[in-house]
């Protein structure tokens, strides 16, 4: 239990002292505001200074002094007097930046680095919000004057296709079967595979070789390849894809000579992007994800 | 103990944390993003503390650096959603009440609650009608002004009325037909508790007119205001007749689904 704060009212000389880049009883405070994600999403006093292990009556200060911001407020509960989080902080957060745009604007230039090496439309894909479906975030497009078209915000099965199936592969299991034996699945172009057992021997090819490669699955013609990035708990939040013309792709892909001049940079970027979102594990990352305490030490290469 | 400290307040609060607090408030401003130099010039403090703190909060995800420039970052979008997740069941239940009379009447109509000691708006469907109300959702709203609002100030605890109508900083008038006058306000209101709804002539916006009706909950306390807004010209002709029957059949429904409904 952490006694005391190394603070003084109206000061930060203390604070200063325990850390020369960070600012202790900052990080204590957004501790505490990060404490209210849990449901119920309020709670008295003594309840945060319990989860939190620090004393009630540093709760109790930074609490007022969030108050006094509106960044947290009093609210009367069956239960007594409990703090949620305070409007202020929705002010704040109609100015901020959301995962999903801070996941685009990293993935830009390795997205801009990969459609120059390859000549090819580039794409990046997450989850789309009702969790069957995957969404286009950001997109890099050919220049040639026959090209694979995707938008930004466009929808996409996760089923079918290199950058959504790449990211279905490392999704917890529930989320694959619930994707996979959805009324959704059906034939989309000559190469889509719709087979409950045919999708799960592909997910696993994808966990064993990290990356996937989509013959005409999308769209008839179009040919891809993709690979999952993770963040850094470790979970799969993204994949990335580079898609063209059969007649450009077909024989590169199938090939296992031809086909490193694609895969290699297309892996490259996928664990580069990673690493930069804070991912430090094995690449691609372990399945199921293992419990936090068996995690790979942070350094760990692939 | 010295003659100062005896006669101060005491100070509980957190200098290092009001400080990061100040920080984060310093984003609203356009254009939302700054350089280190910008903020520590802005807050007053050096530039080292601003690092620190900036640091501290990028961390967390508070803050969020793209080369030299700072931005609010993608945990203080998602705690600022957590604010009005409270409500959420509320807005639940309002939803499709408010869509239907929306369609019914024509005009926006929205839903507003209490959260701590202030009024916003949880939900809102705005009319069809080129000109027409518009409400921003979790904004907050004027409680001796409007529809909805009113409504909420009407039903309140006599104390928590008083701290607003008695406010030493007085009531902010919006257009010259905003209730301001203390005591002239207590007596519309015991006029709105008597009428069970409450109208509101241009006083937030000129030229907008607004009715509102208390939703009760299941324990027969005001949970929300039920609101109507629009232009005067369409709405005035109907502020007593039918629109006070129409809200007041909608908050019933909604009073039904709240019934329904898993507790908050």
């Amino acid at each position: 239990m952490r006694e005391t704060l190394a603070d003084t009212p109206g000061t930060d000389k203390h604070a200063a002292r325990a850390s020369s880049y960070t600012v202790e009883s900052v990080a204590r405070a957004i501790d505490l505001l990060a404490a209210f994600e849990r449901p119920p999403h309020q709670f008295g006093v003594s309840e945060l200074a319990r989860q939190l292990g620090l004393t009630k009556n540093l709760v109790f200060r930074v609490l007022r002094t969030l108050e006094a911001q509106g960044f947290v407020l009093r609210v009367d509960a069956p239960e007594g007097m409990q703090y949620a989080i305070g409007l202020r902080l929705y002010d704040l957060s109609r100015h901020a930046i959301n995962r999903r745009q801070v996941l685009s604007a990293a993935a830009r230039p390795y997205l801009d680095d990969l459609k120059r090496i390859t000549s090819e439309t580039t794409y990046l894909v997450a989850i789309a919000d009702g969790g069957l479906e995957a969404i286009c975030l950001e997109r890099v497009e050919s220049e040639l004057g026959l090209r694979n078209r995707v938008e930004v915000g466009m929808r996409l099965p996760l089923f079918a296709g290199g950058g959504a199936k790449a990211l279905l592969a490392f999704q917890p299991e529930a989320i694959q079967e619930a994707v996979i034996t959805n009324e959704r699945v059906r034939v989309l172009a000559v190469g889509t595979r719709t087979a409950p057992d045919d999708l799960r021997q592909d997910l696993a090819r994808i966990r064993r070789d990290g990356y996937w490669i989509a013959l005409e699955e999308y769209a008839d013609g179009a040919d891809a390849l993709g690979a999952a990035v993770f963040d850094a708990s470790g979970a799969a939040i993204a994949g990335v894809g580079i898609t063209g013309p059969v007649p450009r792709l077909r024989q590169r892909l199938v090939s296992p000579e031809l086909r490193g001049p694609l895969v290699g940079p297309l892996l490259d970027a996928a664990r580069a992007l990673s690493r930069q979102l804070g991912y430090a594990g094995v690449y691609p990352a372990r399945w199921p994800m293992p419990a936090v305490d068996t995690l790979v030490p942070s350094g760990a290469a692939a | 103990v010295s003659e100062r400290t005896r006669s101060a307040v005491p100070d509980y609060t957190i200098g290092a944390v009001t400080r990061a607090a100040e920080l984060l408030a310093a984003f609203e401003r356009p254009p939302h993003t700054f350089r280190l130099s910008d903020l520590a010039d802005r807050l007053g403090v050096t530039r080292n503390l601003t690092f620190r703190l900036l640091r501290t909060l990028e961390l967390s995800g508070m803050i969020y650096r793209r080369d030299d420039y700072y931005l609010l970052g993608p945990r203080t979008s998602e705690l600022g959603r957590l604010a009005l997740r409270r409500l959420q069941p509320l807005v639940d239940a309002g939803q499709p009440v408010l869509e239907a009379l929306k369609t019914e009447t024509g005009e926006t109509v929205y839903l507003c609650a209490m959260e701590g000691q202030e009024a916003v708006c949880i939900a809102a469907v705005e009319s069809d009608f080129f000109v027409r109300g518009v409400l921003n959702v979790g904004g907050r709203l004027p409680l001796h002004a409007g529809g909805g609002n009113k409504v909420l100030l009407a039903w309140l605890s006599p104390e928590m009325q008083a701290a607003v109508i008695d406010d030493p900083r007085g009531l902010r008038i919006y257009t010259p037909q905003t209730p301001n006058d203390p005591a002239e306000l207590r007596a519309r209101l015991a006029i709105i508790r008597r009428d069970g709804y409450s109208v509101a002539l241009e006083e937030v916006v000129l030229g907008a007119d607004a009715i509102g009706v208390p939703v009760f909950g299941p324990d027969g306390t005001v949970v929300a205001g039920l609101g109507l807004v629009g232009p005067a010209d369409r709405v005035r002709p109907r502020l007593h007749h039918p629109l006070p029957d129409q809200l007041r059949a909608a908050a019933e429904r909604m009073r039904q689904r709240l019934l329904v409904a898993p507790a908050a």
